[in-house]
């Protein structure tokens, strides 16, 4: 049987290229952050802007991708659809993680307090919890075509948190200010050059990484798959054996 | 400024290497964790 030609974006070369090329623009970030000079206001501290913002970033891109992919199943019904939108989800949550810790420990010094239930800080809570809840209904339902179903629904449904989430700071009073890019240049950390670079540095490197850990859990969740569906196959013919 | 003011104003400047560590932990963590189970699969399934 002839194989099937392998695109571009097949080709095994391309998922190492991404870690690497992610690891060295992080490490560049880190490089750019602890040279930078310290804020007059908050001092060393401005130095968690270029990791807490861009992982808020890609949290938003993770969950947005898990909504398009949802989607594009629901329409085409297509698995790789599926296993790109959970893999997304997935990876979305580290990052919302990330984002959560490293807002509470901005948020003690500058605030008085790790945590405050504002509307940004709760819907990112609730944003958490509905994705960690989307993966845990994919581990009880057996069914894949059920699962992919349920999944992709849940998905679209869910993404209705990420613009409630960014426009939370303008529709209620919050303690949490306004996106950094809308704060005056003269009040913002990102009027610091060093900040600056590091921002835009881990922005590209987050994304990048993105598209890595995406690339890496789809190719993870074919491999699972295949292995789900010899099991079912393998199932179905020891039940035509025993009738 | 004394000392014991400007030792105040800068205790909290752990809280950065605590976010960078926990960056470092959690996304590297995954990273790995992926990487190991990609080897994993690729082992059980030539």
């Amino acid at each position: 049987m002839q194989s099937k030609p392998k695109s571009f974006f097949d080709a095994s070369w391309i998922t190492p290229a991404l870690g690497f090329s992610s690891l060295l623009i992080v490490v560049l970030t880190f490089v750019f952050t602890f040279t930078a000079q310290p804020d007059v206001q908050q001092g060393f501290l401005t130095r968690i802007l270029p990791l807490h913002v861009p992982a808020s970033w890609l949290a938003y891109l993770s969950f947005g991708m898990t909504a398009v992919y949802g989607l594009a199943y629901l329409i085409t019904r297509r698995n790789h659809f599926d296993r790109l939108s959970a893999s997304s989800a997935e990876i979305g949550v580290v990052f919302i993680v990330l984002s959560l810790f490293t807002g509470a420990l901005w948020g003690r010094p500058t605030w008085g307090t790790y945590w405050q239930w504002d509307a940004r800080m709760t819907t990112t809570l609730l944003m958490f919890m509905v994705y960690v809840g989307m993966l845990m209904v994919r581990g009880i339902i057996d069914d894949p075509a059920r699962r992919a179903r349920v999944s992709a629904v849940i998905g679209v449904v869910a993404s209705v948190g990420v613009p409630i989430n960014y426009m939370s700071v303008y529709w209620w009073n919050t303690l949490h200010q306004t996106p950094s890019l809308s704060v005056a240049a003269k009040h913002s950390s990102l009027a610091n050059p060093g900040i600056l670079i590091a921002f835009l540095l881990s922005l590209l490197g987050f994304t990048v990484l993105y598209i890595y850990l995406l690339r890496l859990r789809g190719q993870i969740a074919l491999r699972v798959s295949d292995l789900e569906s010899e099991e079912i196959e393998m199932q179905l013919g020891s039940m035509k054996v025993a009738q | 400024m004394n000392p014991a003011e400007i030792a105040a104003a800068h205790k909290w400047d752990i809280f950065v290497y605590w976010s960078y560590g926990a960056a470092v932990l959690l996304l590297g963590g995954y990273a790995f964790y992926l990487i190991r189970l990609m080897r994993q699969l690729k082992k059980d399934t030539p």
